[in-house]
């Protein structure tokens, strides 16, 4: 448990809590490749991850695993108490309580943007229809675009896109948000609005990893930096820690090639 | 000394008009290089002796379209009673009185311009003007007989009138206000059917007649009274609705309006083919002693057990789904009324959808209203089947002709929808056993051309039907028509659920969305409407393979067109007039299919195809 952040979560004023999200010696095999290649670490409540790393190095696979868009075949993936089997009920409820937003949005194409919001919430939830649309309202404003109710996603930037899926995610009221490269689709002026609603999101407590190549956003907002490379967690500290002072050789490499 | 400067003329910098005219669009679209040039040259060259081969045949003096306008009852509804055909007629006015009612509900119809309807009607009139050239009464007769110059100046006459009408149309309000002016499309339909009307009750049709010598002759007549009065009535009040609807959909709940539209077209179909045309003989004492009680009792006990099963118990829900499921495929295995076979099945797909869909509150109020409705329309379409057909005809069915064409087209259409998308989606399914089943079911039943399948369905179905169980012909050839194009349209759908991408799966199932509830808000919409064009395909297909049942002795409107009418001789001889009736019949049938196609494409735009 290398720094993580003295469990005072130092950069946002916040507690960090016990431990919400487990993984112990997590492997994963696409075929013959080894995409992951035991991957052990514990996020606490409250606390914000980001994942950083080159393409291929599992960082992505990592958090889909968590609510098992991928199933791993080996170790163990708890999530706020609930280990993550084949069991369906426990796959159900964890991804209820587990939000993710994605690099290439998948907002639903046929429906309205707050028909995309309140659908979860009224079949999963089984919330009556007027509460849902509220909900989705008050969302809708939390990311700072009302107006665009009842436009369908195609009619939307990128960036309205993704703040739009953001929503959508958290209409679910999730304990833990994952962000899989959530930037990395959209043009430059667009990244900061999306990044804004994170830092928002980050600052009301929610715990969140975020897989990104935004390094302004890993300095401001983290709690803990962890670098992956060849399926495996190299190093991992605080921002100060990791911008300042790394460890290893490949995070050198890395870091060196991307700022 | 000042000197002064002459500064030139500054040039207007106001936008010049595009190039345009006849010319320019001649040039641009025609002959734009000396290849196309002569492309152009033939196919207008081909396109007009098509033309005129069209009109010499039509006009032709020896054409017997007599043998066509006799026998139009005959074409639409084959042996239904002529003392009956208030049934007939009052179910034409259902559908068009529904139509009227969905235009204005729905505000279909948009707007066009003065200059979009006069261009067309100069087209119309151009084409119109060609023929009163080309036409075969310049050339076939004599030059200067009187008939030949009727026949020319009528359609030259015509044609004039339209170009110059369309003229004005475009340029009258001035060519600038023309272009942004608008007209409601329906206004101009309003214009369209007052013409159909008027043409219904002033155009001469030939009919024969036996003159005194006893000699079978033709005479002009109008329209029988029979025919053009309900036309009439039917017409008026579609458009009464339409404004009675027009006014009334500002002041009602628009939402409640739409769904009772739907309901009321759902249940207008079975409702004109049983009820209103079959007129079942009811045992009233049945009805009150068995259907009711029955339907009752399984809409309580079984609303019930969904009320329960939908409160979220888990494993017991899926325990009590099965064994009800179990109950049901049992009692086909036992003498049993198919009353009870038929609720339980539907019973036991309720039990399963209930968790997922049973919601909670209103939501919950709502699934088992659908579970009683679903119930009482079994029960009450059961009844309905079992009580025997008051309505005497000479055939073996009353259905017959186009109406025969149509009920089975509709009949087919809707079935085979729903059952191929469960086979589309049994064969992309995760679990082996599914999609071994549905691809099995495909590749047999496609593999096998839909004629044979018929005669399946004609001599070796009775073979397997348990004694006592007959089902009249009709409703084999729906059966073999609906299982047939269910194959097709299975690998349509399937189609369009490959095109869904992954992503969707993924953001649907990482919001704890359930995988039925995923394919049925998610995957299903995009996926049908991806293939839309497909799947009208395969439906303008299956409403032209309506004309194979002849093969199996069933009256519709081709066998009607190429056999019985041919072989005519009573009260008025046609043996042998066969080439009239046939083009006839695919006029008939192009108009239909061209109404699907344009109405797909309105489908296409309205949805959204390929514009994500």
């Amino acid at each position: 448990m290398t720094g993580n952040g003295n469990g005072d979560g130092a950069a946002r004023g916040h507690t960090l809590g016990g431990p919400m999200i487990v993984s112990e010696d997590v492997k994963k095999w696409f075929g013959d490749f080894q995409a992951l290649k035991g991957v052990t670490a514990t996020v606490r409540e409250r606390e914000v991850v980001v994942v950083i790393g080159p393409s291929g190095s599992g960082k992505s696979t990592w958090i889909r695993c968590i609510n098992r868009l991928e199933a791993h075949q080996e170790g163990t993936i708890i999530v706020d108490g609930l280990e993550l089997t084949n069991d369906i009920k426990h796959i159900e409820k964890i991804r209820s309580e587990v939000g993710m937003v994605f690099q290439q949005f998948n907002l639903f194409p046929h429906l309205t943007v707050l028909d995309n919001i309140t659908l979860a919430p009224q079949w999963v939830r089984k919330l009556p229809k007027a509460e849902a649309v509220d909900l989705g309202m008050e969302l809708l404003e939390r990311v700072g675009i009302p107006e665009q109710a009842s436009k369908y996603p195609g009619q939307l930037s990128g960036g309205q896109q993704q703040r739009v899926a953001i929503a959508r995610s958290l209409a679910m009221k999730p304990k833990i948000m994952l962000f899989d490269e959530p930037t990395s689709a959209l043009d430059p002026e667009m990244i900061k609005e999306v990044l804004d609603v994170m830092k928002e999101l980050a600052l009301s407590g929610m715990t969140m990893i975020v897989v990104t190549h935004e390094m302004g956003f890993a300095k401001e907002v983290a709690d803990r930096v962890m670098f992956f490379d060849y399926g495996t967690i190299v190093e991992e500290g605080t921002p100060e820690h990791f911008f300042t002072n790394p460890q290893h050789d490949r995070t050198k490499l890395f870091l060196s090639q991307i700022l | 000394m000042t000197t002064r400067i002459e500064l030139p003329e500054i040039p207007d910098l106001a936008p010049e008009p595009p190039p345009r005219g006849p010319r320019v669009w001649l040039r641009e679209n025609l002959f734009s290089t000396p290849v196309s040039g002569v492309l152009s040259i033939v196919t207008i060259m081909v396109g007009l002796a098509a033309y005129r081969g069209v009109l010499a045949f039509v006009f032709a003096p020896d054409r017997r379209w007599e043998a066509v306008t006799y026998n139009a009852r005959l074409l639409m509804i084959q042996a239904y009673p002529s003392e009956q055909m208030t049934r007939i007629w009052v179910s034409v006015a259902i559908v068009v009185l529904l139509l009227a009612a969905t235009v204005a509900v729905y505000r279909i119809g948009g707007q066009t311009t003065p200059r979009k309807v006069g261009i067309g009607l100069m087209s119309l009139g151009s084409i119109i003007v060609v023929g009163g050239v080309i036409g075969p009464w310049g050339i076939a007769l004599s030059p200067f007989g009187v008939e030949s110059m009727r026949g020319f100046l009528g359609w030259v006459i015509v044609g004039v009138v339209l170009v110059v009408g369309g003229h004005l149309l475009r340029t009258v309000p001035g060519e600038e206000r023309a272009r942004d002016s608008s007209i409601p499309i329906l206004g101009v339909v309003l214009v369209a059917i007052f013409v159909v009307l008027s043409a219904l009750w002033t155009v001469l049709l030939p009919q024969p007649i036996f003159d005194e010598a006893g000699k079978q002759t033709i005479t002009m007549e109008p329209i029988a009274m029979s025919t053009r009065l309900p036309w009439t009535y039917i017409a008026v009040l579609g458009i009464v609705i339409y404004f009675v609807m027009w006014f009334l959909r500002d002041r009602i709940p628009i939402g409640l309006a739409r769904r009772t539209l739907v309901g009321l077209w759902v249940g207008s179909f079975p409702f004109i083919v049983l009820v209103l045309l079959r007129d079942p003989h009811m045992d009233y004492g049945r009805v009150f002693t068995w259907y009711l009680p029955v339907a009752l009792g399984f809409i309580v006990i079984g609303g019930l057990i969904l009320n329960f099963v939908a409160g979220g118990r888990g494993e017991l829900g899926r325990v009590i789904g099965a064994v009800l499921l179990i109950m049901a495929l049992a009692s086909f295995m036992f003498p049993m009324e198919f009353l009870i076979r038929f609720l339980l099945l539907s019973l036991a797909l309720f039990a399963f959808a209930a968790p997922t869909f049973g919601g909670k509150g209103g939501g919950r109020v709502a699934f088992l209203s659908i579970w009683a409705g679903t119930a009482g329309l079994l029960t009450f379409f059961l009844a309905l089947l079992t009580a025997p057909s008051t309505v005497e005809v000479a055939g073996s069915s009353f259905l017959g002709g186009l109406l025969l064409t149509i009920v089975l087209s509709v009949v087919a259409i809707t079935l085979s929808l729903p059952i191929g998308i469960m086979l589309a989606l049994a064969r992309t399914s995760r679990m082996p056993i599914f999609r071994l089943m549905a691809t099995t079911y495909i590749e047999i039943v496609r593999g096998v051309p839909l004629i044979t399948w018929l005669i399946v369905a004609f001599i070796m179905l009775p073979v397997a039907l348990p004694a006592g169980v007959e089902i009249g012909g009709v409703a084999r050839a729906m059966g073999a028509m609906t299982f047939f194009s269910a194959a097709y349209l299975a690998e349509n759908v399937r189609g369009g659920l490959q095109a869904i991408p992954k992503g969707q799966y993924e953001a649907s199932e990482a919001m704890g969305l359930t995988t039925s509830q995923t394919t049925v808000f998610i995957v299903l919409p995009q996926a049908l409407r991806a293939v839309i064009p497909a799947l009208v395909g395969q439906i303008i297909s299956l409403f032209k393979d309506t004309s194979l049942v002849t093969i199996v002795g069933l009256f519709d409107f081709l066998h009607i067109a190429r056999l019985v009418i041919p072989s005519q001789t009573q009260p008025f001889n046609f043996l042998g007039v066969l080439r009239e009736p046939l083009l006839f019949a695919a006029v008939v049938y192009w108009m239909f299919t061209f109404t699907f196609s344009r109405i797909s494409q309105r489908l296409e735009k309205k949805l959204g195809v390929g514009e994500r």
